[in-house]
């Protein structure tokens, strides 16, 4: 089993211990209820409305939360003197975060094919799920970089949510309908996230989910630089500076 | 196996450098201990020497090679014992274990080390159900899980009852004996002087002394005896010089003619040569 796999696999079955996969199952549970209770036959736009609040939070908010507590018990540095490169536990930490995302969208989608109407290419949207969880992940991981301890990673993403979230989302459900401000939110990532994610149900431009897709992808290399480059500094630190 | 040149480090954050053109080897097959009190930079040693610390001046050689042109494989042939719990406490010490040991190219049979350091019947529990001194046998059998050939151990005998320092104690000699090398860093002199070959002592971020205990009991020590006997129904004490003592006619009567309650030469303990040489208490 190469190093990778073992550093996933080990992941998961935290993910599992400390409750976080269940975390996620619960509010994967909170949004079939909401799509349950909605009096809307038809949910093919309110999915990926759904899947989009639930990956840009989710994915910032679990591998922060495994990062804090690594910190708290200090396995951090047991993890830090083993033969495993930078990369591999970066990527180990993000590809099994993507996970409790694509477990909601795919209970989302069993949910909606069985007791109401969805028209979605799902594997697109497991692919835009994929692309805007590694990119939230990374934003998770940036942001323990610079918070000491939950209630700092909590308060950080709050910030976070009224900077990157907010906007796009009073212009998403017509709360803000300024031209202007419909514009310059598409400077923000999570326009672009919010885009592909809705691309998949066919009502949205192809030009905009091409520059979307391309923003994202070329955001997601620059963050992953910023925090493979920050991490000997993160290291430093919890290894007891 | 460590050569290390005229070593300078200074953090990021700091006005001075806290390591101060240290030079030293530790030699393969040997137990060495980097002592002093806090903040003298033998942490900072250990982490340059581990890799955790980058941006360092001078030169660190492992196995004559530039200890930076070494990859994470380095951590191949390094086992690192912590002082503090490291372990995922909501996962089994056999979890734990078996997580870290798929990570490695080689690994001992854990099992056995669990048995030995008492912790096999309690391997299927969970880490947050250990005690102090469990956590503290688990992280010695985390660093030896790889079959490494170099043993960085912080206070591996803190917190332990002295039955359970004993087996520690015992594997780090077995491993010593093995070929395998260690730096100790530790507190508890008795363990020093029971483990290391040498020892270099550190304050202010230079290497203070760097010698074999014994050798520095003897040159810390004055080379006199100190002899207690019964005199008509008295206790007295008498010291003599160690040269020529066996033609030292008054020491010589003393011990003929008299009982003998204690007869000690005077060599300091490595706790006094500690605050001797530091200039401080243990404080860390």
């Amino acid at each position: 089993m190469n190093k990778l796999q073992t550093l996933i696999q080990g992941e998961l079955l935290r993910l599992r211990r400390y409750n976080l996969f269940a975390a996620a199952i619960f509010v994967s549970a909170i949004w079939v209820g909401i799509l349950h209770f909605l009096n809307v036959e038809n949910v093919t736009s309110i999915v990926p409305q759904l899947i989009f609040l639930d990956v840009t939070t989710m994915a910032t908010l679990l591998v922060g939360v495994t990062f804090i507590y690594e910190r708290e018990e200090a396995s951090i540095r047991t993890i830090l003197v083993s033969p495993i490169s930078k990369n591999q536990y970066l990527l180990g930490k993000i590809i099994s975060n993507i996970i409790p995302s694509i477990m909601s969208l795919t209970i989302m989608y069993i949910y909606s094919k069985l007791f109401k109407t969805i028209e979605i290419n799902f594997f697109l949207l497991l692919g835009a799920v994929v692309l805007v969880s590694f990119f939230h992940s990374l934003i998770g991981i940036l942001l323990t970089y610079f918070t000491k301890d939950f209630t700092g990673l909590v308060m950080a993403i709050m910030g976070l949510f009224l900077i990157f979230l907010l906007p796009v989302i009073l212009v998403e459900f017509n709360i803000i309908t300024s031209e202007i401000f419909g514009k310059l939110i598409y400077i923000l990532p999570t326009k672009s996230a919010l885009m592909l994610i809705m691309g998949t149900t066919g009502n949205i431009e192809g030009w905009e989910i091409i520059l979307s897709l391309v923003y994202l992808i070329l955001s997601s290399i620059v963050l992953y630089y910023l925090v493979l480059r920050k991490f000997d500094l993160y290291a430093l630190r919890e290894s007891g500076e | 196996m460590y050569k290390i040149n005229n070593l300078v480090f200074r953090y990021p954050k700091n006005k001075e450098d806290t390591i101060k053109d240290i030079s030293f080897e530790i030699n393969q097959g040997e137990i060495f201990g980097l002592l002093g009190p806090s903040g003298v930079g033998k942490s900072t040693t250990q982490k340059i020497l581990i890799k955790l610390l980058r941006g360092y001046k001078g030169e660190v050689l492992y196995k004559g090679k530039d200890l930076k042109s070494y990859t994470s494989n380095y951590f191949e042939e390094v086992g690192v014992g912590f002082e503090m719990p490291v372990h995922f406490s909501k996962l089994t010490a056999e979890e734990n274990l078996n997580f870290f040991k798929k990570l490695y190219s080689s690994t001992v049979d854990t099992d056995e080390l669990l048995k030995r350091v008492g912790l096999y019947d309690d391997r299927k529990k969970r880490i947050g159900q250990y005690s102090k001194g469990m956590k503290v046998r688990l992280n010695f059998v985390r660093a030896l899980l790889n079959n490494p050939k170099v043993l960085f151990l912080d206070e591996p005998t803190n917190g332990l009852d002295p039955k359970n320092a004993r087996i520690i104690k015992e594997l780090i000699k077995e491993f010593k004996e093995n070929g395998g090398t260690v730096l100790l860093t530790t507190h508890l002199m008795n363990d020093v002087d029971e483990l290391c070959d040498r020892v270099a002592f550190m304050a202010g971020g230079r290497i203070a002394e760097i010698s074999t205990p014994k050798d520095l009991k003897l040159k810390y020590g004055s080379r006199e005896v100190d002899i207690e006997y019964r005199e008509a129904d008295r206790v007295v004490r008498a010291s003599f010089g160690l040269d020529n003592l066996g033609d030292n006619e008054e020491f010589l009567k003393i011990i003929k003619n008299n009982e003998i309650i204690t007869i000690h030469s005077k060599e300091n303990t490595l706790d006094d040569i500690f605050i001797k040489v530091t200039g401080v208490t243990r404080d860390e």
